[in-house]
This record gives C-alpha cells, sequence and structure tokens, in this order.
C-alpha cells in the first residue's frame, strides 16, 4: 500500500491502478474503500478508468449472466442477430425485461409487420405498451448486443424466456429449456396459448419448430392439459400437407413440443404479391395469376379432409397458416386449435385423463376473427365441427380472390359482429373480373348457416377442382379456336358486350390491311359505313339477347379508305360476355374464290370426271376420279394443255366444241382419252363456262362398253326383278337365260325349271310358231309388241301373256316381257 | 476478507436456524428441488415426499456441514442427499406396489449419486442458475432501485457506463460504486453456495 492509501483520500488525489484493482476485488479495507468509492463518486476520470478493469471476465459475473438468459459463448447463431432481426430482438428483450406482456409483442410484430418501415419500438411506444423511458432502456440494451459481436467476436443467443431475467424479481423459473440440445434462435409467433420459437436442435443438428404452452399459463393445469391435447392432435395428422410432430416434454414446469419447421412464404403473401402482378396488367388477362393459387389451394382442402377423416377439425384456417414450400409443398401449420370431435369414428383420444372432457370453455371465443366462422364468433361451441372449417377454407378462398379477410373492423368485436350479422363484400365489388362462378363457390362457402354450405371439404375442392378444370379446358378450346380462326380464308372477330374489338383473325387483318396488333381494343363501329351503323348496333342488341344473326351485310372502310362489304354471321357463347362474328366479304374476287372454293370440294367428291380450263384452254383443277382413271397424277395435269390426254383423232373436233363452249354455249361431246399407260378410254363430256368467268368447266364421265353394259344389265335386272310383268332373257338359240321371280309366282316354275331349256316347253304348242317368227322379227328389224302367248302352269293349265319382244342394244339376244291377261281382264 | 461484518447466507442459516434467512434460505431450496425433479419427470406426489425428506435432513445436517473448499461443496452435499432420499423412496415404492407405473426414479437416484454423471452436470448448472435468480431477488428492498438498475445494466447487461449514469442521473463513478456495492453483497449472500 503506498502511503497515500493510509490517510483520508483527498478528491483531488486519484487511486492507482493496483488500488482500484484491490477494491473491485473487494479486498481494501472499509475505511479506504469507502474514501474510494466518495472519491469515484465525483471523478469521472476514474471512474472511466475502471472500465478496463470491469472488461476483465470475472467467472461470477458470467455465471450470473447465464442465470439471466444470457450466455456468452461462441455461438455461431449469433450471426442471425443481425441489423434487420433488431425489431425481434428489441421485442423480445422488452418481453425478458417484463417490460410487455407476451400478448402485446405478439401484438406489436402483427401491426409491425403491416405497417411497414415503423421499428417495432416506436409502434409499442404508440400503443402506450411502453413507456419512453422503458423504450430507451431498452434500446441502449439493444446496442449493446448487436454491437458486441463486432467488438468481441462472440455473440450471445437469446436462450430461453425468462421474464424476470433481467428484472429484479422473486419469481425466478428454473432454467432455460433443455439447455443442451434445444437452442431458441428466436420467437416465431404467438397463437392461441403457446408461442412458437425457431429452434435449433443441437443434438441432431436441425432447425425445428418448437411450441412452448405460455409461460403465465404453465401454473394453469387446465391449460396444460389443452396444450397437451393440442401436441396430440397435430400428433395423429400424419399427411403431406401437416407438419410432422417430434417430441412433446414436460421439464422445469415448462410445457413444450417440437415439430418440423417450415420455411417458406405463407399463402398470404403468395396472393399479396399475385394482387400485385395482377394490379399491373391488362384486366382480361389478370385473373389467370391467381390460378396457381387456386390450386394450392386445392391441396388445402385435401389436407383438411384428411383431418375431418379424422375427426379434427382445424378452427383457425387462413392464407397465414399456410406456408408454402420452395418445391410445391402446401402445409398447413398452427393446429393450436384443433379440436377432436368426440364420438366419431376414426376420430382420436385426445384426453389424458377422462375427467377433463372440455376442452375449451363454453362462450370463449377461438380463431382469427376476420376468418372466424359465425359459429365461432357466437362462441358456440357446440355447433363447431367440420362445417366450420368449410367456412374456414372458403375464407382462404375468399383472401385468394379478394387478397383480405371476409371480414374486417377496427376492433376485434366488430369484426365478429360483422361475422354473425353482415354478408361479406363481394370479391367481384373489389376485383371486378371475378369469375361469377367462382365467387359463388366461395359465398357459398361462407354461408351464414352451415346447412347453406358445402357439405363437406371436398365437396368444396370438388366444386373449385371443377370450375379450374372447366377453366383450362375452355382455354384449350380458345387456343383450339384461335389456330382454326387464323387459319380460316373468313374473316373472324370477337367483340366484348360494350362493342370493343378483342380478337381478329389473319385473314381479317390482310382483307382490310389493318395492322394486326391495332385492332383489339377498337370499338367496332369506328370503321363502319354511316348508313350501316344502325343495323349493326340492331344487330348486337339482339345478339346480346341471345339471338343469333346470320348473313348480314355490312361495310367496313379498309386501310386504303375503300368500303367493303361483308357478310356476318354473329352469334354469342351462352354464359360469356363475347360475341363472336365470322365473315364473308361480297367483294366479286372474294365471292369467286369462294365459289371456287366451294366447287372444287364438290368435284372431290364426284365419281364424274370434273376439270376446269382457263381461257387457253390449260388445265386449273382435275380431280380424283380423273386422275385414277386417267392413270397419271395431278402435278403433271395442273397447268397441262386441256387435250394432252385426247386421241389426236379426236383433237380437231373437239377444238371446236371447246371453242363453241367458251364462247357461253354449254356443249357436249364424246371423245376417246389416251392415257399415259396407253389405254384408250371412251368418254362422253359436258362443257360449260361459268358467266362472268374465263373458266372452263368440264364433266365427263367414261364410255366403256363393258362396264356400261355391266350397269345396264344391273339396272334392268333390278327392274325386272320388282316387275309384276313375266320376264325371260333368250340367247341366240332360244334357250332361257334368265327368267324374274314372277314366274314362280304366276306359273309355278323355278327359275332352275326354266333357265337353260328352249322356252317352247313353256308355250303352248299351237303358239310356238307365232312367237318363234316374232323373236326372228325383233332380232333383225324392230321390237314386236302385243303379242298373246299361252304359257303354261307347272301344275297344268295355261295362262295368257301379252309378250313385247325387244332386242337387248349390242347383243344378239331379245328380251321378253309378258303381261298377264286373263285374271284382271 | 476484509470484513467482520460480511454474512453469507450459509453462514447465517448455519448459526440461527430460525429467522428471515432461514426462511429464504429454505424458500430457495425447497423450489429447486421440486422444480428440478418435476423436471425429471417425477410426479407431483413424488416429488413432495422427496423434496420433504430432503428438506428435513438439510435442517437436520446443516449445523454439521463443513465446506472443505473445494467448488461446489454444498450442491454436491445436497446432491447426495436428494439422491439417497429418492433412492429410499424408491425402494419403499417398489416394495409396496409391484405395479408402480410412475418414472423410474431409482435410475435418476443412481445417476446423481455418480459425481461425473451428465445429470451430476444438469444438477450442478441448474443449481447455481437458479439460486444466483433467487439470491437477486432477496437483493430487492437491501438496495435503491436505482443501484439495482446500475448494477443490472452494467455486471449483467454490459451496458455502456455513461449512458447508464446519464439514465440514471448518476455520475458514472456513482453508478460504478453501485455496482460493486451490489455484486459485492450478491457474491457475500451466496459465498459457500455458488463457487466459482
Amino acid at each position: 500500500m503506498s502511503p497515500e492509501n493510509q490517510g483520508p483520500l483527498p478528491d483531488a488525489i486519484h487511486p492507482d491502478d493496483a488500488t482500484l484493482a484491490s477494491w473491485i476485488d473487494g479486498e481494501l479495507p472499509v475505511s479506504m474503500a469507502e474514501r474510494l468509492e466518495s472519491h469515484l463518486e465525483v471523478c469521472d476520470e476514474c471512474a472511466t478508468r475502471l472500465d478496463a478493469f470491469y472488461a476483465q471476465p470475472d467467472p461470477f459475473l458470467q455465471k450470473l449472466r447465464g442465470a439471466a438468459g444470457l450466455t456468452v459463448d461462441g455461438d455461431p447463431l449469433g450471426a442471425t442477430a443481425k441489423s434487420s432481426d433488431s425489431n425481434l430482438m428489441f421485442g423480445a428483450l422488452a418481453l425478458q425485461a417484463g417490460l410487455v406482456t407476451p400478448q402485446q409483442l405478439a401484438d406489436a410484430c402483427v401491426l409491425w409487420a403491416t405497417h411497414g418501415g415503423m421499428p417495432l419500438s416506436d409502434l409499442m411506444v404508440e400503443q402506450g405498451w411502453l413507456s419512453q423511458a422503458a423504450c430507451k432502456s431498452v434500446l441502449s440494451l439493444l446496442a449493446a448486443r448487436l454491437d458486441r459481436p463486432r467488438t468481441r467476436g462472440s455473440a450471445e443467443t437469446l436462450s430461453g424466456r425468462d421474464p424476470a431475467g433481467l428484472g429484479i424479481t422473486d419469481t425466478m423459473t428454473l432454467a432455460p429449456l433443455s439447455a443442451e440440445r434445444m437452442k431458441l434462435t428466436h420467437l416465431h409467433s404467438q397463437g392461441g396459448i403457446g408461442q412458437v420459437w425457431r429452434a435449433q436442435d443441437t443434438l441432431l443438428g436441425r432447425e425445428v419448430a418448437l411450441k412452448e404452452l405460455l409461460p403465465e399459463l404453465r401454473g394453469s393445469r387446465r391449460h396444460r392439459e389443452r396444450f397437451f391435447r393440442e401436441a396430440r392432435v397435430a400428433a395423429q395428422l400424419n399427411h403431406p400437407g401437416t407438419a410432422p410432430v417430434y417430441e412433446y416434454r414436460e421439464e422445469g414446469g415448462r410445457c413444450y413440443y417440437t415439430m418440423r419447421f417450415y420455411s417458406g412464404r405463407t399463402l398470404t403473401e403468395a396472393i399479396r404479391q399475385a394482387h400485385k402482378v395482377r394490379a399491373d396488367e391488362n384486366p382480361n388477362e389478370s385473373f389467370k395469376h391467381l390460378f396457381p393459387l387456386l390450386e394450392q389451394f386445392l391441396a388445402v382442402c385435401d389436407t383438411i379432409a384428411y383431418a375431418h377423416s379424422k375427426g379434427i377439425v382445424h378452427r383457425d384456417l387462413k392464407g397465414e397458416n399456410i406456408v408454402l414450400g420452395e418445391y410445391g409443398e402446401v402445409t398447413v401449420i398452427d393446429w393450436g386449435l384443433a379440436k377432436s370431435i368426440a364420438g366419431r369414428t376414426g376420430g382420436v383420444t385426445l384426453n389424458r385423463d377422462k375427467d377433463s372432457n372440455s376442452p375449451t370453455i363454453d362462450g370463449e371465443r377461438l380463431g382469427t376473427p376476420g376468418y372466424m366462422a359465425p359459429e365461432q364468433a357466437r362462441g358456440d361451441l357446440a355447433a363447431i365441427d367440420e362445417q366450420t372449417d368449410v367456412y374456414g377454407l372458403a375464407a382462404v378462398l375468399y383472401e385468394v380472390l379478394a387478397a383480405r379477410a371476409p371480414f374486417s373492423g377496427e376492433t376485434a368485436n366488430e369484426v365478429m359482429h360483422r361475422v354473425e350479422t353482415k354478408p361479406p363484400v363481394r370479391p367481384s365489388a373489389l376485383f371486378p373480373d371475378t369469375p361469377d362462378d367462382l365467387e359463388a363457390i366461395c359465398l357459398k362457402g361462407l354461408s351464414k348457416r352451415k346447412e347453406d354450405r358445402h357439405a363437406s371439404a371436398i365437396e368444396l375442392r370438388d366444386a373449385v377442382r371443377d370450375w379450374l378444370t372447366h377453366q383450362l379446358k375452355q382455354r384449350h378450346e380458345q387456343e383450339r379456336q384461335a389456330k382454326f380462326f387464323s387459319l380460316s380464308h373468313d374473316l373472324f372477330l370477337a367483340v366484348d358486350e360494350r362493342g370493343h374489338i378483342t380478337q381478329v383473325n389473319p385473314a381479317y387483318s390482310r382483307f382490310f390491311g389493318f395492322d394486326p396488333l391495332g385492332s383489339p381494343g377498337k370499338h367496332y363501329a369506328e370503321r363502319i359505313h354511316p348508313d350501316d351503323r344502325e343495323r349493326a348496333a340492331a344487330m348486337l342488341d339482339q345478339l346480346r339477347l341471345g339471338v343469333s344473326q346470320k348473313d348480314t351485310v355490312i361495310r367496313t372502310e379498309d386501310a386504303n379508305g375503300v368500303y367493303r362489304a361483308v357478310s356476318w354471321t354473329m352469334t354469342r357463347v351462352p354464359c360469356e360476355p363475347t360475341i363472336y362474328a365470322v365473315g364473308r366479304p361480297l367483294d366479286e374476287e372474294s365471292e369467286r374464290r369462294r365459289l371456287a372454293d366451294e366447287r372444287s370440294r364438290f368435284f372431290s367428291m364426284s365419281r364424274d370426271f370434273c376439270l376446269t380450263f382457263d381461257e387457253n384452254f390449260r388445265i386449273t383443277q382435275i380431280n380424283k376420279a380423273a386422275i385414277e382413271a386417267f392413270d397419271t397424277t395431278e402435278d403433271v395435269m395442273i397447268g397441262a394443255d386441256g387435250l394432252v390426254l385426247t386421241h389426236p383423232d379426236d383433237v380437231e373436233r373437239t377444238r371446236l366444241v371447246i371453242a363453241a363452249a367458251q364462247r357461253g354455249e354449254s356443249q357436249q361431246t364424246s371423245l376417246r382419252v389416251v392415257t399415259p399407260k396407253g389405254r384408250q378410254i371412251p368418254t362422253t363430256w359436258t362443257l360449260t363456262r361459268v358467266p362472268g368467268e374465263n373458266t372452263t368447266y368440264a364433266v365427263g364421265r367414261a364410255l366403256d362398253a363393258e362396264a356400261e353394259r355391266r350397269r345396264e344389265e344391273e339396272a334392268r335386272a333390278r327392274f325386272f326383278a320388282l316387275s309384276p310383268s313375266l320376264f325371260v332373257i333368250s340367247d341366240e338359240k332360244g334357250n332361257a337365260a334368265q327368267v324374274n321371280p314372277t314366274w314362280t309366282k304366276l306359273l309355278g316354275w323355278e327359275p332352275e325349271d326354266v333357265i337353260g331349256n328352249p322356252f317352247y316347253g313353256f308355250v303352248h304348242p299351237d303358239d310356238i310358231g307365232p312367237i318363234s317368227r316374232a323373236g326372228r322379227l325383233a332380232l333383225v328389224r324392230e321390237p314386236v309388241v302385243d303379242l298373246d302367248v299361252r304359257m303354261r302352269c307347272k301344275a297344268g293349265g295355261y295362262k295368257t301373256f301379252a309378250f313385247t319382244l325387244c332386242r337387248v342394244p349390242g347383243d344378239r339376244i331379245n328380251y321378253a316381257i309378258g303381261r298377264e291377261k286373263t285374271p284382271s281382264a | 476478507m476484509g470484513e467482520a461484518t460480511r454474512m453469507t447466507l450459509l453462514d447465517r442459516v448455519r448459526q440461527t436456524q430460525t429467522g428471515e434467512s432461514w426462511t429464504e434460505f429454505v424458500s430457495v431450496y425447497e423450489a429447486l428441488i421440486s422444480a428440478w425433479l418435476r423436471q425429471q419427470a417425477l410426479s407431483e406426489a413424488d416429488a413432495d415426499d422427496i423434496r420433504q425428506e430432503v428438506m428435513q435432513t438439510v435442517v437436520q445436517e446443516i449445523g454439521r456441514f463443513d465446506h472443505n473448499g473445494r467448488p461446489g461443496a454444498f450442491r454436491n452435499w445436497l446432491r447426495r442427499i436428494t439422491a439417497n432420499r429418492m433412492r429410499r423412496l424408491w425402494q419403499t415404492r417398489q416394495r409396496r406396489a409391484a405395479d408402480y407405473a410412475g418414472a423410474d426414479f431409482g435410475e435418476i437416484a443412481e445417476q446423481l449419486e455418480d459425481d461425473a454423471s451428465r445429470l451430476t452436470h444438469v444438477w450442478d448448472a441448474d443449481h447455481d442458475r437458479f439460486v444466483l435468480n433467487r439470491l437477486i431477488g432477496m437483493l430487492n428492498g437491501r438496495f435503491s432501485p436505482t443501484s439495482l438498475a446500475a448494477f443490472r445494466r452494467l455486471a449483467i447487461g454490459q451496458e455502456d457506463p455513461a449512458l447508464v449514469a446519464n439514465d440514471l442521473g448518476m455520475t458514472i463513478g456513482a453508478a460504478r460504486v453501485a455496482q460493486h456495492r451490489v455484486l459485492r453483497a450478491l457474491k457475500d449472500l451466496g459465498e459457500g453456495l455458488i463457487d466459482v
């Protein structure tokens, strides 16, 4: 000890370092310590020197800090304590210091998320939950924590939520949770009776979500039971759309369970983003941005349907409770309010002891006001069942459509009052392009009365899925139509209900000479001839009433200022606001083209030979029948001289016929076609020129004798078979070659009795002479008519027939037809 | 040791057996043991039984407890008593009902008797943490709120002294002195109970 330390220490004399060190270690005698302390109280210089001493690690202080929930170690998680987390850290510190309640912190976090930019500290002060002074104190604490990693290369982990950690009270709790295993990273959310931490399971090296019963409820047996039940409910759910529960623990009076941690954005965030994109787009196109969300909504329905099959209702469905993973996973989280429906098959027994059978207190309101079903808002717990979730799902669908909850208000009570009494604002009132059908599905699900809603989550899902499928089909159909229309020579035009053009096809743009992209958005009447406008408007009115309009001619000004007449056929597709119009130009040129198309279609189907020729009698068209019969191909024939296949002997004569036809006289002629293979085909033709056109048409037919005979025979046979008269063809020798069924009917002879036998076997002996002479006469000179002949019946006796005998053209045979005279005469 | 007026909680308890210190001591340790037992998943009834027996033993034996100067002497002493009582109760339970379905605290007792077991480490950490928190609580009323705040923010929160002093309306030196006094009182109070 230096001499000056023996006596009273004057204010002006500063202690040396050794004295300060002794004082800090508590080794200075009381009198000296008191004098030194008096000096320090007024000497900032010496007080500041103390900083260096206090920077030395003191094992006791380190232990104390650990006990206060501040562990100083080289935790890598400290790296997460970036300034971006400072708001959360501020909240956690305020909570630790007991300055705010967990509820206030949770509320503040919600407000903070919606009041972008405003610091949490300011929010808490603004809400009156924190005094300015307290706020300042927490901020300084926060600053110290945030500075430390930089200056000391280590960071503190906020472990455990110990409301008295920094306060000096006598309500200390035992310890941070399973300190060695679970490192609580930060408070994630608070809901119901628990709070969810994001935590690191250091043993298994994975991130988990740790849900803990709120500390202030630990003492309540009822809440402990409820919390346990909640964990049991969550653990029952084994579905890709739910978070698996890892374990449940109670230690040190703390109850918690761990689950898979889901990182990813919530459906609400996705909805907000989709609507932002939607706002920037053409309203006709924008709704498609919601399609992925609707797909995700279907997945949510499936998960809830699964839970219902397990006898569990979620009761707190909202976009915030649906997490979307990076790879398409859709997870329904926060089953904290889930309830097991007692007495259902497949339901789980969730009570550890049978006497605590009421999971929630009657009249207690649970859920999120804006999404709450009316029965929840009333607190009518007995009425809560699967239908409550159907409402919740519809509320999520509403959020998808309208980017907000079905109901809102200043206070929770006000919101719940509206839930019970008011219909929700129609999403179409907020977004006019909301499809009616989908809105109807959503509003049905939001019905006040349970029985008016969809019967189950599945039914709601199916309704939305069917709608979606229908939309996709329709979209495909539209694409298909668009492709079709773009290929069509006809003009195609789609007009919305207000008369604005929404779509045109290339033929339309080509015909009028318009820029293909310039038409959509314009009003249809813009370029219509003034005289036609009234008619067009009247048509549109009729169309709105659902009456289709056919072949109405309207003149429209083209890009060159010329009015061009188009005949329009218009229809309106039921349940669609669009009017479709198909137009056929009435200009001469286009009309001709249309007719030519029509003819070529007609020709292609004909079995006759059809050809068209230009004014120089070159072939412009040839149909399939001609190509096949003439052993040729279209390529060779098109453009060839019209007489290329004509027999040289017939060419001169045919030229004269053609010249006559081109003058406008319809001509008929026969000529021989010589095919490239050398076959000769006798043909007969009709040649015509259509008035006003230079094209000559030729329709021909083969005069092939064999084919002709066969055709005629067939025709005869058909005719004779049906004839009531006797019919017989006899060969040169006079033997019957063909008879008709009338022989059997009138005379009783079967064809086999007659064919091949001489005719006289069937004729009265007195008539044989006259009929033989008549046959010869018919063969060499002319037909013989009304020759009475008595024919023998098989059963005996004769019948008289008046016969006509005639030579078959081109053959040395006769045919005979006999009309019975006796019975009728 | 520079001052005769220094009196640790342990000393006072060993000397008086009644009074405020005694009440404080009992409340701290009763709470510690019962919380610790419940953390080990013992039923409340079992935990109550064991706590009562442990506290009874502590009351009887504390006069004879001799801190041998080795760190953690007191908590080790308490640990062995606890383990001992647990084992005894466990044996009774097993004799009485073969189908006893509670936690197997015979196993816990065994681990707790082992100086090197994991459970012993947990016991040590829990003991120090719990008792320190309770001792801080006992300083309420012995120091002014300002002094306590200075201690809290400087010693535990490690805040900037100038800022703390300014907030509390005192000089930096005065804040440091307050911190020093409270810390010394806390150390004194925990002497023999909390070893570093």
